[in-house]
């Protein structure tokens, strides 16, 4: 099979890859204390690196410390090939990261959760901000703490993606479940390529 | 199938002066729940009860100056709290509890002063000029009765279900959120794991809801020869129960024998479900075995047997239309019941998709309805929410097949080479959830730019390995 380098810009860039290695990235996004982290942490092989900082803003009355600059954790598939997680910050004043963070990757996770004032508002937000992205790739919307907050109900999330255009899986999830966050994934690959084969 | 006891004489009520959006939902009410509470007439004049929008100014101003003085009793909407002699205010928005439980108090009201509520000459019997305040009130002593307003979180009804045990009434567990929007409900589940704020420490609060053996958890860590042995098993012998194991069939040839008589149980489910979404309300499904109660406004399902058990399917099967199936809406107490059952059993609550999957694919078991055709090219309007449904072989794959092409049953399974039996349940499963589209022309198509190279299915297909845990 011949080597499929998805982007030169980063096959061979900061996290140290070099040209022979298939590297590709999955985003993670979504307001603050939705689980980003969390999640790249669920899934990732290695130690995830992150970027927490104290929160000094709105962001501490939903949890003592958050995201900066990115979160990272990688899936590691052989020698040569990679799968990057990257965590988005949430805060909206770092909004200048998220196409660096886009660019290159095959799909996005949206984390929404559910105990926001307006998660409505956040699931717009956000596919709005990466309406370009979302339409060259793939979206999948998580949506978190809907154990303690059951309304909105998942059925709400699938209306008003269809308000907006967009088709996206929605699956319920908990951020700390490995088995959660990997069937999110793995709806996003088989909508990128359906009839994949589980090699 | 509604039950309904209390089958009383009907209150003759007049929807002129109810307002546009109160008339929509009054005129729905009465042709369902209240068609045997409340009637329809032409006027006012006719009317046993004076049903008026206070917030609507003329409204307001006919009944002050005409409707008032006939003595008629009145049913009062209004958003804010209305207190006025032999009138029992309504909040707005109107719920059918509301409204069931005012007709109860003015039939009961009617009945004690003599009046038939439903006759015509009920005006008569309140003609203006008869009606002195003093000799109506002594027929119709002021009732004052209010109804709070119910609260903009959701309630079940009158009462509200804190559904499960209150954790600490003083200590309400928000304080690390914003506050809730409006609508929404919370719910504590008791689970103490989610409290935890180490979100380090995961996989150990899954409650049998969230789908599969239990053996599957990974906090159980059985000796590894009899867990994979004994847990492949348990999912062989699950998926036979949930898909059935009836070999493909040809396209062209008889269908007769993928064909299942719907299932008594699963269209008394669904009836229960679309009552309970149209009202609003709880409502309950009364079986011989099993009572199931119905929370649309959480989402839930509370049901006492194990659905993951085989006396789930027991139940199913034993269901027959001369046996139970009635269901009715909540009454007060039995939201209170439900609330110290749920107390104690809070594991009986389930997702109400998760619900609705598991009982479709029991009672089909790889079957079809006959509502629905595997030769007919449908589309997936919106994925289920898989992570908290019970799994079968291939589900995933379907969906996404499914959700990017419009197709029939059989090219999907062909398609896939997978079973049509699977197929055949993700269809009749995700048609229960309301997320078949039977004309693919209305599905939303994705709007999508080119993408510069082809999905690298071979990397895919190693990190789905990966991560199906391979």
């Amino acid at each position: 099979m011949p080597h499929e380098v998805y982007s030169h810009a980063y096959s061979n860039d900061w996290w140290g890859g070099d040209m022979s290695t298939e590297n590709r990235k999955i985003i993670f996004t979504g307001p603050v204390g939705a689980g980003k982290t969390t999640a790249i942490r669920s899934i990732s092989d290695i130690e995830i690196v992150t970027t927490d900082e104290q929160a000094s803003d709105m962001a501490k009355a939903r949890k003592p410390a958050t995201t900066v600059a990115m979160d990272y954790g990688m899936i590691k598939l052989s020698e040569n090939e990679r799968v990057h997680l990257y965590g988005t910050p949430g805060q909206e004043r770092f909004n200048f990261m998220w196409d660096i963070l886009t660019e290159g990757g095959i799909g996005l996770v949206l984390l929404i959760d559910n105990s926001r004032k307006d998660p409505q508002q956040d699931l717009k937000f956000y596919t709005q901000a990466f309406k370009k992205f979302i339409e060259a790739q793939q979206l999948v919307v998580g949506i978190t703490r809907m154990d303690t907050h059951r309304v909105p109900n998942v059925n709400d999330y699938r209306q008003w993606l269809d308000q907006l255009k967009i088709k996206a899986p929605v699956f319920e999830i908990d951020a700390r479940k490995r088995d959660d966050v990997s069937l999110l994934i793995q709806a996003m690959l088989m909508s990128l390529a359906p009839g994949a084969e589980i090699l | 199938m509604i039950e309904n006891s209390k089958q009383n004489n009907p209150l003759n009520v007049c929807l002129d002066d109810a307002g546009t959006h109160n008339k929509a939902i009054l005129d729905f009410f009465f042709a369902k729940l209240g068609q045997n509470v409340f009637r329809c007439v032409d006027s006012q004049e006719k009317a046993s009860v004076v049903l008026i929008d206070y917030d609507f100014p003329p409204a307001r101003q006919k009944y002050e100056e005409e409707y008032q003085q006939w003595g008629k009793p009145a049913l009062v909407l209004s958003i804010s709290e209305v207190s006025l002699e032999n009138a029992i205010w309504l909040a707005k928005p109107l719920t059918s509890r509301s409204l069931l439980d005012a007709a109860e108090t003015l039939q009961k009201q009617l009945a004690n002063s003599g009046v038939e509520p439903n006759a015509d000459e009920t005006a008569e019997l309140y003609p203006p000029t008869d009606l002195g305040l003093t000799e109506s009130n002594q027929l119709h002593p002021p009732v004052q009765t209010t109804r709070q307003r119910p609260p903009e979180i959701a309630s079940l009804g009158a009462a509200a279900i804190p559904l499960v045990k209150k954790v600490d009434e003083d200590s309400p567990d928000l304080a690390d959120d914003e506050p809730l929007n409006d609508t929404a409900v919370t719910v504590e589940v008791e689970k103490e794991e989610d409290k935890q704020p180490d979100l380090s420490t995961n996989l150990d609060t899954e409650t049998h809801e969230n789908k599969q053996t239990s053996a599957e958890t990974k906090d159980i860590e059985p000796t590894p020869e009899i867990s994979e042995e004994a847990s492949k098993s348990i999912n062989e012998s699950r998926t036979i129960m949930l898909c059935g194991d009836k070999p493909d069939i040809a396209a062209n040839s008889d269908l007769k024998d993928f064909y299942t008589d719907d299932s008594f149980f699963l269209s008394s489910l669904k009836d229960a479900i679309r009552l309970a979404r149209q009202c609003q309300q709880g409502v309950l499904l009364n079986f011989p075995k099993a009572r199931i109660y119905v929370l649309p406004e959480i989402h839930r399902v509370f049901c006492g047997i194990n659905i993951y058990e085989d006396e789930f399917l027991d139940l199913i099967k034993s269901c027959t239309i001369s046996e139970g199936g009635k269901m009715h809406i909540l009454s007060t107490q039995e939201i209170h019941e439900l609330n110290d059952m749920i107390s104690q059993q809070a594991s009986a609550l389930y997702d109400m998709e998760a619900f609705v999957w598991t009982s479709t694919l029991l009672s089909a078991q790889g079957g079809l309805p006959r509502t629905l055709d595997p030769k007919k090219v449908v589309g997936l309007k919106h994925w289920p929410s898989l992570t908290r449904l019970e799994n079968f072989p291939h589900a995933m794959p379907i969906a996404a097949q499914w959700s990017s092409t419009s197709m029939n049953a059989f090219d999907v399974a062909k398609s896939l080479n997978i079973p049509q039996r699977y197929v055949f349940s993700f269809y009749n499963a995700t048609n229960s959830l309301g997320l078949i589209e039977q004309d693919p022309e209305k599905l939303i198509t994705k709007k999508s730019v080119p993408r510069s190279k082809d999905a690298p299915r071979g990397l895919f297909s190693r990190l789905l390995k990966r991560l199906v845990g391979g």
